[in-house]
This record gives structure tokens, C-alpha cells and sequence, in this order.
């Protein structure tokens, strides 16, 4: 021994098993934290590469811009880069066509491919204003290729082109069955001058990184005396910055810190409850070091420098597999592909690994100091007489007038040392309020998607112009092979309406039998059959700005609708929406065909029945294929599903581990005295009751706790995430609430039997000699 | 009529070379109501003898027989209950409940036989250990000879035949010490019991009726008139 320091890794040899299970409660901690913000950091920048992809790397959009101020703007400091952008025919409703097909027009700058959007480019982009980029759907239904001489023919005459390349748009082509062009600017304007349209370009901006782009917008606003309709900010990309000012992304941000805190607290109550347990020893121990010398300031020396110890150990074996987890998870994410395939797979989470690290390091620290602190209160004697710490924790004798001496010792025990009281039950307590709150998000990422409604088409048909599709086509849509359901809506906009509420304008739209049925689950008051049964009842869908409730009344087209049930979502989600069955429909606004129908194909559909069902549209109506969006919507909901519960499931381990071993360490503190009990002729039946009795104090004072405070925040959660957005009623979530008490009832049941099998198996001398 | 028989107990520890042999074939009797006393170096087997008679430890070979009763031969709950009921144990380290006060701790092997306390025996206790100004206090707020005048009371409370005390005075200062002995012995002639007392004090050893010398693991001394054989 070099100095008295060396007794660290000597001590730490001789106390292996008791040191095992506070590094292995090190080792989770930081495992755990390690891998959860690893995880949500790798899930961010998968989100933000796929909002970049589906909406571009730009910051903010201007309309009705002067040239002036443009040329002002871009040599903003703050600008990174701009680009002008213009489109004819985005409502694909004009007769722009190229080969026959209908066409949608970009006329844009080549910065505006190269940084504002995100889009895959195959070939060059126009080098002149006789060249255009189409959209890669334009190979199959054209035929045409890079070098390739097309025509677009406009209302007022036809240009001929040649193909330098191919580039991806927004979805707007393919949705609409139709194809992008993307020309420059001149070439745009030659075409605008052709059928005398006034161009309306839009000018694009990105900012330059580290920019507050809230204030920058703001100034902007302010310098250019900008209207707030003619700026449209790139929501989706801002709000993942943390510039999104809408309150989605606040109380987003808000409720992930608030889970974030939650995890930390988890790691560090977990240190804290397991060194916590066996600090009786430790005091001793340090008592002892202090009765042959030590000085105050080599004891706290010596208790950081073993905490240390055990970090470096630890912390490496929490950090590498946390990492590995999240290479793991992240493999398996992209495997599963849609936006997933945006997820990296090696990448090192900084902040993730940061996270961990500091969980463990500070923890351990803080949580260390505390035994030596202890120590230096401890009086020599007692400190080595073998009485000390156990019993001077104890301020008031057990109640045995009541209850068996078993059952108030082991009561007393638990609530006894306040100290350990608290860490344990706010651990039992966290876990279940980490379970509630995650419950409550699965529930928002339910909200959030809604492809995964019952009634979710493969396929949409959609009625051009003023030509509705009638109830013949329905029919015979439905005789087709590989269809497995078809269902029509009739729908009528913007009807004038009048209500006791303030309301301007409606919507009216048909469901029918099916549809209805699928309502049923989205219901978040009234009653669905009085709108099934009888004409002059309609449903309406909760938003923010609809104040429509069940029992108003709305009158429109000189007749009276009373809505009977309102629903949290619908085909339409925007402006007040009223459905009604096909007879209600009729009987408000006359028209009794459909605007949009709506089929769902068997899972083995074959390619020509859906061409079939292409051919019997073509030319009238308009045509979206909704598989793929469908399947990556199904997918991301899946996979958020799998995150949650897989999040769950961790939590619930934890609270499982984190249970038996508590009740665990605890039994090995007390060994000594259950040996000596087990001795004056306490049965093993009674010091297993006894056990199981502290066990189920801390379980039911945790469950209480934990119940009272994760509700508060579960509310919370699902109020500010779900009913301000789809009206669901907050309810008291009784399957999560059962779920975890069972579990953490559970983890207490095997937490009485671990250490009671420990004990039974050793010698009653050996439990008093034990030290 | 012997109280206790201690037939050809061994213990060893470990096998092997690592073997340590703790107990070679120790064999005696005591009988009712004498006060012995075992002495020996440290190390010599004496708290492993005492464990053994207490069925606190198993042997390696040996039986031990208590009021004729073959302790080894029973099970686990068989055991604990005899235990409770049969022998009373004071430890050097006290070993008291620290959660339970002074007249608990004392009742505390009769509240675990599910009985009710025998007040007026719990009185008389306290006062025969000058307890009585005490029974509301925690352990924690006691000195050294008052826990261990506890520890003898508890040891008392179920009127064991035998008391089994290891270095009862080992925590304890010469006036503590004597008179704590003083109680035994009184305690053991007023309710007749066996006590068999480690002790490392001479002058404690000789108050005892026999003197039992232990060292390397064999009794070399049986003391008194004994007529037992030595192992």
C-alpha cells in the first residue's frame, strides 16, 4: 500500500458483492439515460432530414415581394441564400398538358432546387429556356427520357422542350395524376406572356445557420412592412429548430423535457436509493477510518475517489451498450424504411452519451458525500462499538399494540429512515408516473397519424370541375375483382350558415352506412344513432375554431340541422364541418351525388385490377393513389407504437429491478439483525412476512404518490397534446393505472422472495457475523 | 437429570487443504441449573461451540440434545419455535431491536410466539434489572450495560431452560460487568436455568460454577467434579 487511498481497490475487492449491485445500478442508469436520449437525439435528426426532405431546407416564403426588396434581402448577413419560384396549374385544373397528360408548371431559379428544397435531381437543370426538368413519373406514364424533345401545350399554344433531367417535386404531381415541369425563370415567363398571365412568384429564403429566425423574420417584417398573410414560415423544419412559435411545438418541447427530467430522475434516484441502502455500513466503516486518523478531508477525498472508482468502471459499461442499443434500435428503424429510412445507424448521439455520463459521475458524487458526512457526526466509539447508524435513524419505537410484531416491524422499517422512505417511494413513484406519461403520449402519436382509421382509402376518386360522380359509378367500382370496399361521399363547401354560435360557413358532408360505423370510435360526446335514424341530424367535427356542441342548432339553405354527436376527427378537419347520412345530405343542399369516392382494395390486389380501376376514371375524374402513403403512415405509427411501449417495457423493468433490488440491499443492511432475530426465535415465515410488509409499505406509498402526481401530468399531457387538437376528453386512464400497479405489486412479491430465499439458505451465525 | 448433551459435535470449515477444523469430537453434559463458564484463547472454538448448542450453525457430525431433545434432528420451524421457547441468547454486541423500546425489546420472544406478555413478569424483570425507569426508552438512548441488561431480560422473558450468553461483558466496563454477572447468576438461581457463559475475564469465569476450557478446537478442561470423558 502506497498510501491510505490504496485501501479503495482493496475494499472494493473485499465488499465485491455488496459494490456489485450498486455498479450494477450505476451500470442501468446510465445505460438507460444513455440509450433513451441517444435514441430521442437520433429521432430527431431523422425527423428533421425528413421535414427537410418533404419540405425543404427553406426558413421562411414571401409572396407578393418587390424585386427591389428581394435583391435588399438576399444581401441580409443573416440570408444564406434566396430563390424566386413560381406554378401554374398546382390545382392541376388548367389545361396545361404535356404528351396528353396534365401538367403542373415550376418556374424557379437553380438555387431554388440546390437550397431550398431537398429533392433527388438526375440529369442538369435547364441551361436555357429551351430546357425543362420533369418529374420522375413522367418516365413511366411519357415514356420520355433525358435529351428528349417534348411539347407542352398551354391554352394558348404549344412550346416544344428538351429534357435535360429529371427532379422530384412536393408529391404534387403524383398526387394530382399529373406531371411537374421545372423550368427557369425565363422560360416560365415566356410561357406566362404566351397565355397573358401575370406571374405571382414566391421568394424563398433560408437563413444562415445560428440565426435566430424568429427575430430575423420578425425585423424582416418590420423593414419591409411585410403582411403577416404574404410570409409563410417552413413550420415544420423552424418548429424542430426550436423556432416554431406554434404551440404545438411548445408544449411538444415542454412535455419532452418534462419526460427527460423524469428519465434523469429515474437514473439518479436509482444511485442514490442503492448507495443510500447500505450507508449504515459505510458510516461505520468511515467512523472507524476517522477513530485510526483520517481527517475529515481524507475521509470526503477517499469517498469521491471510490465513487470515481466505481464510475470507471460503470460508466463505460452503461455508456457502450446504450450506444449499441441505439445502433441497434436505429438499424432496425431503417430497416423498417418509410421516413425511417432517414434514421442513421452509427451515429453517436453527443448529447446522449453526455446525458450518461453526467447521470452517473454527478449522481454517484453527490449521492457518495453523503456517508461521509454521516461519518464525521459519528463518535469513534460508536462508530466501531457495531450499534452505530442502525440506531441512531431510529426516533420512535415500533407500535406492536396493534398488530403482530412482525407486521409493525416491518412497517416501522419502511417508514422508519425518512431518507430511504423518500428514495423509495419516489422511485416506485416515478416509475409510475414515467408510465403514465408515456401512455399519454402513445395516445398523441395516435392523434397524430391518421392514415390508421378504418376507413383510410387506398385509393380516391375525385370529382373535376362541376361534374359530380354518380351513384352508377359507385356500382360499378364495386363489381370490379380485387376491391374489397367502396364508399362515396357527397360534400358541399362553404355553404352560408347560421347557428346561435358564431359561425359563418359550413361544410356539409354524406358518410354512409360504413363510414357511420367507423364515427362511432372517434365519438367524443353525443349519439350517432339519432343521425342514423332520423333526417335533420347531423354530426360535426371538434377543432379549435369549430364552437359547435351536441343540441345546436345550424341553419342553412333555409333549413334546420341539430347536431347530435360531435366527433374528434373526420374526413375533414378544418372549418366547421357537418355530416349527415346521404338522406340528410339531400334533403340540406339538394344535390345527391357524390363529390369523392373512397375504395379500399383486398390485401392481394392485382395490378391490373387496379389499372382497371385507373382506365374507369381516366379522363373523368381525378385519380390518388393513397397505398404508399398509407403504408409509411401505418409504419411510423407502428414503429412509434413499438418506441412507447418498448420505452414502457424499459420503464417497467426498471421499476421491477429497481423494487427487488432496494428490498434487497435493504435486507443485507439489516442482515445483522435479522440474524440476531432469527436467533431469539423468529421463524423464517415471519421474517419473510416481515420483509414482504415493508415491501408493500413502499409499494402502496409509492402507488399513492405516484398516482397522485402522474395523473396531474397524464392529464396534462393528453390535454394539451390531444384535446386541444382533437377534442378527446381526458378520462382516467384505469388499463395503464391497473397495468402498472400490477406491476410494481409484482416486483414486490419477487422482491420479498430473492432476499428470503437468500437468507433462508444461510446459517443464522452467519447472518449475525455478517458485516 | 443433565439439561444438556453435547455428543461428539465437529465442525470444520472449507475442505481440503483450506480445511480448518473448529470443533474435533467435543463431548459433555450439563445439568439443570448450573451456571458454566467456557473459556479459551481467541480462535479456539468456544463461539463456534456455542453457536452449535444453540442450533445457531449445523455441525459436521454430532448431535446435540437439549432437555433430551435432539436439536439437529428437527426442522427449520421445529427448530425456531424450540429455539424461542427453550433458550434464551445474550450477545456480545447486544444485538437488540433498535426500533423497539426497552420493555418491547424484552417482550419481543413472546410477541413472536403470537402470546401474550406476562405482565407481571415483565415487571418483575424490569425491576430485577433495574430497567423500570427505562422501559420507554429506545436502545439507541441507552448506555452499554443498560442494552445489555436488556439483552438478558429478553433473554429471560420465555423462561428458557438454558441461556447461552457469549461474552455478555465483552462491551462492558468492570463495574457494568459485574454486576451484569451478579444478574445472571441471581436470575439463573431465582428461575433455575442452565447458563453456559463465554467469557474471556478469569475472575468472571471463576464466579461460575465450572469452568469449561476450550483450545484448538477440543476441551482440555471439563472443571469441577465433572466425570465426562474428554474428547
Amino acid at each position: 500500500m502506497k498510501s491510505y487511498l490504496s485501501l479503495i481497490p482493496i475494499s472494493a475487492e473485499v465488499h465485491r458483492r455488496r459494490n456489485r449491485m450498486t455498479l450494477f445500478c450505476i451500470i442501468i442508469s446510465v445505460f438507460l439515460v444513455t440509450a433513451v436520449f441517444s435514441m430521442a437525439d437520433m429521432g430527431y435528426r431523422m425527423e428533421k432530414a425528413d421535414m427537410v426532405k418533404k419540405h425543404g431546407k427553406w426558413s421562411v416564403c414571401l409572396y407578393h415581394m418587390q424585386q427591389e426588396d428581394a435583391e435588399l434581402i438576399g444581401l441580409q448577413e443573416d440570408v444564406e441564400s434566396t430563390a424566386w419560384y413560381d406554378v401554374i396549374n398546382s390545382e392541376t385544373d388548367e389545361s396545361y398538358y404535356i404528351n396528353d397528360k396534365v401538367a403542373i408548371l415550376y418556374g424557379v431559379e437553380k438555387g431554388y432546387l440546390a437550397n431550398m428544397v431537398n429533392y433527388q435531381v438526375e440529369g442538369k437543370f435547364p441551361k436555357n429556356a429551351s430546357e425543362i426538368m420533369l418529374t420522375p413519373n413522367a418516365r413511366e406514364i411519357t415514356e420520355v427520357d433525358i435529351g428528349d424533345k417534348v411539347t407542352i401545350s398551354t391554352p394558348s399554344g404549344d412550346i416544344g422542350y428538351t429534357v435535360s433531367g429529371f427532379c422530384d417535386d412536393d408529391g404534387s404531381a403524383v398526387l394530382g395524376d399529373a406531371i411537374g415541369i421545372y423550368m427557369d425563370r425565363t422560360a416560365f415567363y415566356n410561357i406566362c406572356t404566351l397565355n397573358s398571365r401575370k406571374e405571382t412568384p414566391s421568394y424563398y429564403i433560408r437563413f444562415q445557420k445560428g440565426v435566430n429566425v424568429r427575430e430575423a423574420i420578425t425585423e424582416m417584417k418590420d423593414q419591409y412592412g411585410l403582411k403577416e398573410k404574404n410570409v409563410v414560415e417552413n413550420k415544420g423544419v423552424l418548429g424542430l429548430e426550436g423556432y416554431g412559435g406554434s404551440n404545438m411545438f411548445v408544449s411538444l418541447y415542454g412535455i419532452a423535457a418534462v419526460l427527460f427530467v423524469l428519465i434523469l430522475l429515474a437514473g439518479v434516484f436509482m444511485i442514490a436509493g442503492s448507495l443510500n441502502s447500505d450507508i449504515a455500513e459505510r458510516s461505520r466503516f468511515f467512523g472507524m477510518m476517522r477513530c485510526i486518523g483520517a481527517s475529515r478531508k481524507q475521509i470526503r477525498y477517499f469517498v469521491r475517489l471510490e465513487a470515481l472508482n466505481w464510475c470507471k468502471i460503470a460508466v463505460p459499461a452503461g455508456v457502450i451498450p446504450g450506444i449499441m442499443v441505439t445502433w441497434g434500435g436505429c438499424a432496425a428503424m431503417r430497416f423498417v424504411g418509410a421516413e425511417f429510412s432517414e434514421m442513421p445507424v452509427f451515429g453517436i448521439s453527443v448529447i446522449g452519451i453526455a446525458s450518461g455520463v453526467f447521470v452517473g459521475i454527478l449522481t454517484v458524487l453527490l449521492a457518495a458525500q453523503s456517508p461521509a458526512k454521516r461519518a464525521s457526526k459519528v463518535s469513534p466509539a460508536a462508530a466501531v462499538s457495531g450499534n452505530a447508524g442502525n440506531m441512531r435513524n431510529v426516533r420512535h419505537a415500533a407500535d406492536v399494540r396493534f398488530s403482530k410484531v412482525e407486521t409493525a416491524l416491518g412497517i416501522h422499517h419502511a417508514v422508519s429512515a425518512r431518507k430511504n422512505l423518500v428514495l423509495m417511494v419516489c422511485s416506485f413513484a416515478l416509475s409510475i408516473i414515467m408510465f403514465l406519461s408515456f401512455s399519454a403520449v402513445l395516445d398523441f402519436a395516435k392523434s397524430l397519424l391518421p392514415s390508421i382509421r378504418p376507413y383510410e382509402p387506398d385509393f380516391v376518386v375525385v370529382a373535376q370541375g362541376k361534374s359530380l360522380i354518380g351513384k352508377d359509378f359507385l356500382e360499378e367500382v364495386g363489381r370490379q375483382d380485387g376491391i374489397k370496399r367502396v364508399y362515396g361521399n357527397m360534400c358541399s363547401s362553404c355553404i352560408p350558415a347560421e347557428a346561435d354560435k358564431k359561425i359563418e360557413k359550413a361544410r356539409v358532408v354524406s358518410y354512409d352506412e360504413y363510414m357511420l360505423q367507423c364515427a362511432e370510435d372517434e365519438i367524443i360526446s353525443g349519439d350517432i344513432s339519432k343521425v342514423r335514424k332520423r333526417k335533420g341530424y347531423v354530426m360535426t367535427v371538434f377543432n379549435k375554431n369549430n364552437p359547435l356542441e351536441v343540441g345546436d342548432k345550424v341553419r342553412l339553405n333555409g333549413k334546420e340541422a341539430e347536431v347530435a354527436a360531435v366527433l374528434s376527427e373526420g374526413l375533414f378537419a378544418d372549418e366547421v364541418t357537418l355530416i349527415g347520412t346521404e338522406d340528410t345530405f339531400t334533403w340540406l343542399t339538394g344535390q345527391n351525388q357524390y363529390t369523392m369516392v373512397q375504395v379500399q382494395f383486398h390485401k392481394d390486389v392485382a395490378a391490373k385490377d387496379i389499372r382497371a380501376l385507373r382506365d374507369l376514371a381516366d379522363g373523368k375524374y381525378a385519380v390518388t393513389d393513397q397505398r404508399q402513403i398509407n403504408q409509411e403512415s401505418n409504419i411510423t405509427f407502428w414503429m412509434l407504437r413499438l418506441l412507447v411501449y418498448g420505452f414502457l417495457f424499459i420503464v417497467a423493468m426498471i421499476t421491477v429491478f429497481y423494487i427487488i433490488n432496494s428490498i434487497s440491499m435493504n435486507v443485507s443492511a439489516r442482515i445483522k439483525q435479522y440474524g440476531a432475530m432469527r436467533a431469539i426465535g423468529m421463524s423464517m415465515h415471519q421474517l419473510t412476512k416481515m420483509i414482504a410488509v415493508e415491501a408493500v409499505t413502499y409499494a402502496a406509498c409509492g402507488g399513492v404518490v405516484g398516482c397522485m402526481a402522474g395523473l396531474p401530468l397524464h392529464y396534462l399531457i393528453i390535454h394539451k397534446l390531444v384535446t386541444r387538437y382533437s377534442g378527446i376528453p381526458w378520462n382516467i386512464p384505469v388499463a395503464a393505472i391497473a397495468v402498472i400497479l400490477l406491476i410494481v405489486s409484482v416486483s414486490a412479491v419477487l422482491a420479498v422472495y430473492v432476499p428470503a430465499k437468500r437468507m433462508k439458505k444461510m446459517e443464522i451465525v452467519d447472518t449475525i457475523n455478517e458485516l | 437429570m443433565d439439561l444438556l448433551e453435547v455428543r461428539s459435535i465437529s465442525k470444520t470449515y472449507g475442505s481440503g487443504e483450506a480445511a480448518v477444523h473448529a470443533l474435533k469430537e467435543v463431548s459433555f453434559s450439563v445439568p439443570k441449573g448450573e451456571f458454566v463458564a467456557v473459556v479459551g484463547e481467541s480462535g479456539s472454538g468456544k463461539s463456534t461451540l456455542l453457536n452449535m448448542m444453540g442450533a445457531l450453525d449445523t455441525a459436521t457430525s454430532g448431535r446435540v440434545f437439549i432437555d433430551g431433545k435432539d436439536i439437529f434432528a428437527m426442522d427449520d420451524s421445529k427448530l425456531t419455535v424450540f429455539r424461542r421457547r427453550n433458550i434464551g441468547f445474550i450477545f456480545q454486541a447486544f444485538n437488540l431491536i433498535p426500533e423497539l423500546n426497552v420493555e418491547q425489546n424484552i417482550m419481543f420472544p413472546v410477541l413472536l410466539d403470537y402470546q401474550k406478555p406476562d405482565k407481571r413478569y415483565l415487571e418483575e424483570l424490569l425491576s430485577v434489572l433495574n430497567l423500570k425507569e427505562r422501559r420507554h426508552h429506545l436502545p439507541g438512548q441507552l448506555s452499554g450495560g443498560q442494552q445489555q441488561r436488556v439483552a438478558i431480560g429478553r433473554a429471560l422473558m420465555t423462561r428458557p431452560s438454558l441461556i447461552l450468553a457469549d461474552e455478555p461483558t465483552g462491551n462492558l466496563d468492570s463495574k457494568n460487568s459485574s454486576e451484569v454477572i451478579a444478574l445472571l447468576k441471581e436470575t439463573s438461581k431465582i428461575y433455575e436455568q442452565t447458563i453456559i457463559m463465554i467469557t474471556h475475564n478469569q475472575s468472571i469465569a471463576q464466579s461460575a460454577d465450572r469452568i469449561l476450557s476450550v483450545s484448538d478446537g477440543v476441551i482440555t478442561d471439563l472443571g469441577g467434579a465433572a466425570n465426562e470423558k474428554l474428547s
